[in-house]
């Protein structure tokens, strides 16, 4: 009987280790020590590689994530259309973010009365006002959100070691309170620098929606054609 | 009639691809050329929720203890660069005149005189004169 109880006892410890290892907390502890481990970093090209590449390159630093390159699968109806390795697209029109695809929240669509001052951004002047709304996360619908632009001025960015000299536009973002939708995080600041040459975004950093992450793209390929 | 509609097509369709005549897109293998994973964010987010949960029940005594919001410090710029919009640009040029000679169109203007003698006559004429300012 001793003998017996010697031997299930251990057997019983080392079920119940296998099975607390299973749970939900270890897998959770797990996860966090993964993610403190985690060496992602940045992804920076040569210029040699951005050049021999046969698709048009951007960098994308979604929020504090690390800096990703997506490709430009096709340009239609003025869109431009980029994906990532991990089949996530962005659609772009003029530098701004019109649609997502594939990202845990999505911006489903951007709908526009009048043309989105961004089309002819180096004839921008200050305080234009541009009226859009905005579905998103297949949950908000017709979101009403307000811009005003300024020109901030010339700039010299650096990109792949060139300096490029572009014009500045600031977009202050306000997304109309209603009765159906209430946000806390309801203003914010665009950024979008325009090459002074081609009159192209160079660079922009927007954020898509309340509460959402900053999108911080460079337009490398582009850049390198300067 | 119908060669005057071929040839307006093709002017069409090489006008339309002129347009975009620089930029150079991949089709449907696009993503090949891409690198890095955007969805990774997701599941990091996830992970960092799942930590949060475990240091609130790991601290709890039965109450949740919420994490510290630590936002990420500000980029340092290098040497000659300054933060905008959250973006190292270069610092523009600045032009500096000499005395309290004024800069007009790049070129800084200064006053003088110039000195004549005529005999035992001594004339002093005021000049104006050009030069470029100092860059820093």
């Amino acid at each position: 009987m001793q003998t017996k109880r010697l031997f299930y006892f251990p057997c019983f410890l080392i079920l119940i280790t296998l099975l607390s290892s299973c749970s939900a907390t270890h897998q959770a502890y797990l996860r966090t020590l993964k993610v403190a481990f985690d060496e992602s970093k940045d992804i920076v090209l040569k210029n040699s590689e951005i050049l021999q590449s046969p698709a048009d390159l951007i960098y994308v630093k979604k929020g504090d994530s690390s800096t990703i390159v997506l490709a430009l699968a096709f340009i239609e109806d003025e869109q431009y259309k980029w994906i990532s390795a991990d089949k996530v697209a962005l659609i772009e029109q003029n530098g701004r973010l019109v649609k997502t695809l594939a990202l845990e929240q999505n911006l489903d669509f951007v709908y526009a009365e009048t043309t989105d001052p961004l089309i002819t951004p180096s004839k921008l002047s200050d305080d234009i006002s541009w009226f859009r709304q905005i579905d998103f996360a297949n949950t908000y619908y017709g979101v009403r959100v307000h811009s005003i632009f300024t020109n901030k001025g010339v700039q010299h960015l650096n990109i792949q070691e060139l300096s490029i000299e572009t014009l500045l536009i600031e977009e202050q973002v306000v997304v109309s309170d209603n009765t159906k939708h209430s946000f806390n995080d309801n203003n914010w600041l665009n950024y979008f620098w325009v090459s002074k040459d081609t009159g192209k975004i160079i660079r922009s950093k927007q954020k898509l929606v309340p509460g959402g992450d900053v999108f911080d793209i460079i337009y490398v390929s582009r850049a390198l054609r300067l | 009639m119908k060669k005057i509609v071929i040839s307006l097509l093709s002017a069409g369709i090489l006008l339309s691809s002129g347009l975009h005549a620089q930029e150079n897109a991949g089709g449907a293998d696009g993503s090949i050329w891409a690198s890095g994973e955007m969805k990774k964010t997701a599941i990091i987010a996830g992970t960092v929720v799942g930590g949060l949960i475990v240091a609130g029940v790991a601290n709890s005594n039965g109450r949740i203890v919420k994490a510290p919001i630590v936002n990420p410090p500000p980029p340092v710029c290098p040497e000659g660069q300054e933060l905008v919009g959250g973006v190292c640009v270069t610092k523009p040029p600045v032009y500096t005149c000499a005395n309290d000679d004024q800069l007009v169109d790049g070129v800084c203007i200064g006053n003088g005189t110039t000195v004549t003698v005529s005999g035992t006559t001594t004339i002093t004429i005021p000049v104006t004169f050009t030069y470029l300012p100092t860059v820093s």
